[in-house]
């Protein structure tokens, strides 16, 4: 689940407005309209996948950022994405990795995986050098 | 209809971006799948609006300075579109 409607709880379907490219060609004095191709390559359908899969990461990354505040609702909408069944504009990720319930603080963690830590740089620090074999004193 | 580039000249082929409503779905492996591409912009609209004409590239050497002449046969002659008439 990447992204979620705050309205109808639609986790699967959205919708977002992108730019892609169309070609004009002059055909004896008609005009034709169709997909760009440079050579075997689809520009068009290229150029529309890529913005899609631009926008749609962008709001999974930013998150924050691709919200704006609708004083007429009084919430956050998304600025980007909408719901494609029900239109609302409340599309966010569906949860923080880093919500209250699981709160820890940084010194309580480190404490916890500072065994592990050792470990690693024990590791790190014998893993260049070949095994020394017992001698008997 | 004509569309010549003032650059090279050369191409009758040209480029114009537009923005279209994507309807789209996450799949199981959170790939994403389209399912309806709607345009926003009329094209007719877009040709005939003069800033919009500025977004309109020629293909071979992208330049921006295009003309476009609807009707090509409008300042013609009266010989010629007599004669043209008479074809």
């Amino acid at each position: 689940m990447q992204l979620i409607c705050h309205d109808c709880w639609n986790y699967t379907y959205f919708e977002v407005d992108v730019e892609t490219l169309r070609e004009l060609k002059e055909d004896s004095g008609q005009l034709v309209i169709q997909d760009t191709k440079f050579d075997d390559f689809n520009y068009s359908h290229s150029m529309l996948r890529d913005n899609l899969n631009d926008i749609v990461q962008y709001v999974i990354k930013q998150n924050g950022a691709a919200l704006i505040w609708d004083p007429e609702s009084k919430s956050y909408q998304n600025n980007y994405i909408s719901c494609a069944r029900c239109g609302s504009n409340k599309v966010t990720k569906p949860y923080s990795l880093w919500h209250s319930n699981r709160h820890q603080s940084l010194d309580k963690e480190l404490l916890a995986n500072q065994k592990e830590f050792t470990e690693l740089r024990r590791e790190k620090k014998y893993a260049d050098r070949l095994p020394v074999l017992w001698k008997e004193q | 209809m004509q569309i010549d580039c003032l650059s090279c000249g050369k191409s009758n082929e040209f480029l114009l971006p537009l923005w279209v409503s994507t309807t789209f779905k996450f799949n199981e492996d959170d790939t994403l799948s389209i399912l309806h591409v709607k345009p926003l912009e009329s094209l007719e609209d877009k040709l005939t609006d003069n800033n919009s004409i500025r977004e309109i590239s020629c293909k071979e050497c992208g330049s921006n300075e295009v003309d476009i002449v609807f009707n090509e046969y409008e300042n013609q002659d009266d010989d010629e579109v007599s004669a043209l008439e008479g074809l």
